[in-house]
């Protein structure tokens, strides 16, 4: 006969030391105290540009040692499925969606692979380059692009990524 | 007068292998308040770190090492070695699908944020932590904070739950 399941009240210490009536911040936050809040996010914008174009540099390096020596593939790889993760994860939140777009791509074209042909290390390459162009316009609004041109860019990785999964 | 939620008072780990998104996190902390907050780059040392002093929140991220994110929150819910089974767990992920976010329900974590985060989403998940704690489910086959969070509509059924408890 299965075990009955227990229900446990939850501790409510935490909810007793945080919880003020005068200290801290609304439970529903204020424009203003997200504005002040979203100030971090938007100091450490330059930080965030700069980690990553130094991520992307090491990349292309090793993108030029993966062309010539197939042995590296699968290091190279999984270098490639951990940080284009981290970029999808991290760009949007700096107002970089075009990135996240791009480094998502990348990271579901890279997935569960440990070896790639020379036109799929061409798709990666490309997506390489791209990150680099829109980080380098990072100061631009939607990286320097028109909406459409936007649209467009991400249709044709969305092709090209399909062709040569 | 409504209620605050002072971070001041809350004691923050954080498990995070990537030092941007450490960073970042670690700037939205501070800039809500919050005072205490140890960093940790791997699972190992988070593991000594929650033995060694006390700790209120867990935010992890998912791709993180020697365990995974999962794995760490086995460890924290299910491993005798545990200093905390009922300890509030965020877990962090760029890996939004749904399959991804049911996995880890079930493993126990309190709350989910899918990255690229937003700082008010990221407020929110810490405000439902700290204001409105889950009864923990101690069952066979789970154990973590209540998964059952909407009342569904229509349903006249007996509360299984209350029933088999008494």
């Amino acid at each position: 006969m299965s075990r009955r399941a227990r229900i446990i009240n939850p501790p409510q210490d935490l909810k007793r030391r945080a919880i003020s009536a005068t200290k801290g911040l609304n439970i529903e936050l204020t424009p203003g105290e997200l504005a002040k809040i979203e100030t971090a996010v938007h100091k450490s914008k330059d930080r965030f540009v700069g980690q990553v174009a130094e991520k992307l540099k090491v990349l292309r390096s090793t993108h030029l040692v993966a062309e010539k020596n197939p042995g590296i593939h699968t290091m190279y790889l999984g270098q490639l499925l951990d940080e284009s993760l981290a970029i999808k994860g991290l760009a949007g939140t700096y107002g970089f969606h075009l990135v996240t777009a791009v480094a998502s791509s990348l990271n579901d074209f890279v997935m569960n692979r440990t070896a790639a042909t020379d036109r799929q290390l061409i798709v990666i390459r490309l997506h390489i380059d791209m990150l680099y162009v829109l980080l380098a316009r990072a100061q631009q609004p939607r990286g320097g692009m028109h909406a459409e041109t936007e649209g467009e860019l991400l249709a044709s990785f969305k092709i090209l990524t399909a062709k040569y999964a | 007068m409504p209620a605050k939620i002072d971070l001041s008072a809350v004691r923050f780990l954080l498990v995070d292998p990537s030092p941007i998104s450490m960073e970042l996190t670690w700037d939205v902390l501070m800039m809500m308040g919050a005072r205490t907050v140890r960093k940790c780059a791997n699972t190992d040392r988070a593991v000594e770190a929650l033995r060694n002093a006390p700790c209120d929140i867990v935010i992890a991220e998912w791709n993180t090492a020697p365990m995974t994110g999962l794995q760490f929150i086995d460890y924290i819910r299910t491993s005798p070695q545990s200093p905390n089974r009922l300890l509030p767990v965020l877990l962090m992920t760029a890996r939004s699908e749904q399959e991804y976010v049911l996995q880890a329900r079930d493993r126990g974590i309190t709350e989910f944020l899918a990255k690229p985060f937003t700082v008010e989403g990221f407020y929110k998940r810490l405000v439902s932590i700290i204001a409105f704690p889950r009864p923990f489910i101690d069952a066979e086959t789970y154990f973590g904070p209540d998964r059952r969070r909407r009342a569904v509509k229509g349903f006249s059924g007996p509360e299984r739950r209350v029933i088999s408890a008494q």
